[in-house]
């Protein structure tokens, strides 16, 4: 999805009215010392950013008309590709969901295989490939720099400790 | 000269010639593979490196960057598709001359100038570097508060083409590091009640979000293609190399120094020196009607630049701490988590960490030569791996890394959240170096200015009274108001007149 630069720089000025607001509320300094606070880089930041966004919004306000608000890209328009990127996105919060109470031995092979078959096929090569690079990465991830990847609710894998 | 054949001695061991050699083989496949780049190559490499010395750590980052910069001529030799953008410049070129049947010279240039680009870029941050430095010393919160500026607006101006956009992106860059508490009151800014927020995003699993799951989520939006190699077999690639070197000599040396220069540039690497350096071959070419019909020359001047530049870009980035493109942003991150806050006293505190890093430039460009052509020999299978399966396994590979840094599934958010952010960004046009660097100056940059505008008892013009601060800030607010200037003196002219 492709916003017209127009609206680029509206929610430019926006996120930047937002920081603006915020910076407001810090708590300011009276002490001749500390006269500039915590509020004062951010609330500097963010009149650039909204000087940046309105300069961005006027200079291309003539084109908007003609090529519209947002441009919808072909992908999106690809069920497939879609889909695609999805199960990228869903997979990362359904390890982070998961892999906590289910473990990593169990989580990082499923989201893989799906993945895998998803984007390539093959679901018997996607098979092996989800396992051996789950193996492969716990072994070095755990074994090798002793990270503690969640083992969730198998005992049965402490087994490779 | 000690401390030098020391450090040579530090990286020969083998707990530093192993990483470097894994490194190498990593980078090598990172710059081969179309859509792996040697950033998103560095950025993977950063949560290994976390748990290691910081020799050997930033020896693999040295050794990765250097090998995939080498690699991206690859694939653009063999199927006219860039294999990391530092290749961009030349692929057509290198295409060309490969289907004339000239793949084995190609590919031998882009080998051979690489490493004699990269020696070149490790030389000049070895002399360039200490002598800065011995400089810097003198610098106070001013004038790295103006270098910070100079840098970021370089990044924002001249690197990204769209100076606005550019800016934008710049100013979120900033506004993301200003997340947690504040560097000099202690409070927390951007919270919104998190805990975990309130020690900021945290470098790592912003800069794997960035450079890894933006370009995950790109390659799953496009139908990826099956390659045609256009060389069938692939001779002596060494063959035909000392004639170009004695005939082009001077288009390498140029090559080099250009590189160096645009690599020490903050905001612009390896790609744009390559870019640069291969139209400035054309322009003083004594043949430039040859240039893009498979003529070496071309792939000379800017295979050596974007080599050299990896070297350049180190140089700014150790002795001000102030990054010459998006590899050493990272590398900077890297230095600050080892404890070693780059800068000109690294040079005291730990000049065995520095020379080390001068000897691991020199051995792994050197390295280059064997494993180079061990990657051109085995390119054929390197390129059929299919990359709807390298996707998974690295972003499985991000998951775990964002994870590693913290122990914690906080990371894994903040590169979730930052690679959906640098996507949108990428879709709608807005450059990423800038947000990155601005990322990794943010806390820099605000506590020189706060610190210098409480010394100052804010007084601004103090900014403008020291000699060397007041020369880099005067340079600075130049190139903000340049554009402005430039704008109302184009408006006012003639019908006819360049379109804004």
């Amino acid at each position: 999805m492709r916003f017209h630069d127009s609206v680029i720089g509206l929610i430019a000025v926006m996120i930047g009215g937002f920081v603006l607001y915020q910076a407001s509320a810090f708590q300011n300094f009276q002490s001749h010392q500390l006269a500039y606070g915590p509020g004062f880089f951010p609330s500097i930041v963010a009149m650039v950013l909204i000087a940046a966004g309105l300069v961005l919004t006027f200079s291309r306000l003539s084109s908007l008309r003609r090529a519209g608000w947002i441009e919808i890209e072909p992908w999106l328009r690809t069920p497939r590709l879609v889909l695609n990127a999805a199960a990228v996105l869903l997979s990362v919060v359904v390890y982070i969901l998961a892999a906590d109470a289910v473990g990593f031995l169990i989580v990082a092979p499923a989201i893989l295989f799906v993945l895998l078959v998803l984007l390539w096929g093959r679901p018997a090569w996607a098979l092996v490939i989800a396992l051996a690079t789950t193996f492969a990465i716990h072994q070095f991830f755990v074994v090798v720099l002793l990270v503690p990847l969640p083992w969730g609710i198998v005992p049965f894998f402490n087994l490779f400790r | 000269m000690e401390p030098i054949l020391n450090a040579l001695w530090l990286v020969l061991q083998p707990s530093t010639m192993w990483p470097m050699l894994v490194a190498s083989l990593f980078g090598l496949f990172f710059g081969a593979i179309p859509g792996l780049t040697a950033t998103m190559a560095t950025a993977l490499l950063i949560p290994v490196t976390f748990f290691m010395e910081p020799v050997p750590a930033l020896s693999m980052i040295i050794a990765a960057t250097a090998m995939a910069i080498f690699a991206g001529d690859v694939p653009g030799c063999l199927l006219r598709i860039p294999g990391t953008p530092a290749s961009a410049a030349y692929t057509d070129e290198a295409y060309a001359m490969t289907r004339k049947g000239n793949a084995e010279l190609a590919l031998g240039a882009c080998l051979v100038f690489s490493a004699i680009g990269g020696i070149f870029g490790a030389m000049a941050l070895a002399v360039a570097s200490p002598a800065l430095a011995e400089f810097a010393l003198m610098f106070s919160s001013i004038e790295y508060f103006w270098l910070a500026c100079l840098g970021l607006t370089c990044a924002a101006v001249v690197a990204s083409g769209a100076p606005l956009k550019g800016l934008i992106s710049l100013c979120l860059g900033l506004i993301f590091a200003m997340i947690g508490t504040d560097g000099i009151h202690g409070q927390p800014r951007f919270t919104f009640g998190s805990t975990e927020l309130m020690g900021g995003l945290g470098l790592v699993p912003a800069l794997v979000g960035v450079y890894a799951v933006t370009e995950i989520l790109r390659s799953a939006t496009v139908h990826l293609g099956t390659t045609q190699i256009a060389a069938q077999k692939i001779g002596s690639i060494f063959k035909g190399q000392w004639g170009l070197l004695r005939k082009y000599w001077l288009n390498t040396m140029r090559g080099n120094v250009i590189g160096v220069l645009i690599g020490a540039l903050p905001g612009a690497g390896a790609d744009i020196a390559a870019w640069v350096s291969y139209a400035i071959g054309r322009r003083f070419s004594k043949e430039p009607e040859k240039f893009g019909t498979g003529h070496p020359e071309g792939l000379v001047d800017a295979g050596a630049a974007n080599n050299a530049a990896l070297g350049g870009a180190w140089i700014p980035a150790i002795v001000f701490g102030i990054p010459g493109d998006s590899i050493t942003a990272i590398v900077i991150g890297v230095l600050y988590m080892k404890g070693l806050n780059p800068g000109p006293t690294v040079f005291i505190r730990s000049p065995d960490v520095v020379y080390g890093l001068f000897a691991a430039f020199f051995v792994a460009n050197l390295l280059m030569l064997p494993l180079g052509w061990l990657c051109i020999k085995s390119a054929r299978r390197i390129l059929s791996v299919p990359r709807e399966v390298l996707m998974p396994i690295i972003l499985l590979f991000c998951i775990v890394g964002s994870f590693a840094i913290g122990n914690s599934t906080f990371g894994i958010m903040v590169m979730l959240g930052m690679g959906i952010v640098g996507w949108i960004m990428e879709e709608n046009g807005l450059p990423l170096s800038p947000m990155i660097l601005a990322l990794v100056l943010g806390p820099m940059i605000e506590e020189k200015f706060m610190t210098s505008m409480q010394k100052e008892f804010g007084n601004f013009f103090a900014f403008f009274t020291r000699p060397v601060g007041g020369t880099l800030g005067v340079l600075t607010v130049l190139i903000w108001v340049a554009p402005l200037v430039f704008y109302v003196l184009g408006r006012r002219p003639v019908r006819g007149g360049a379109d804004v």
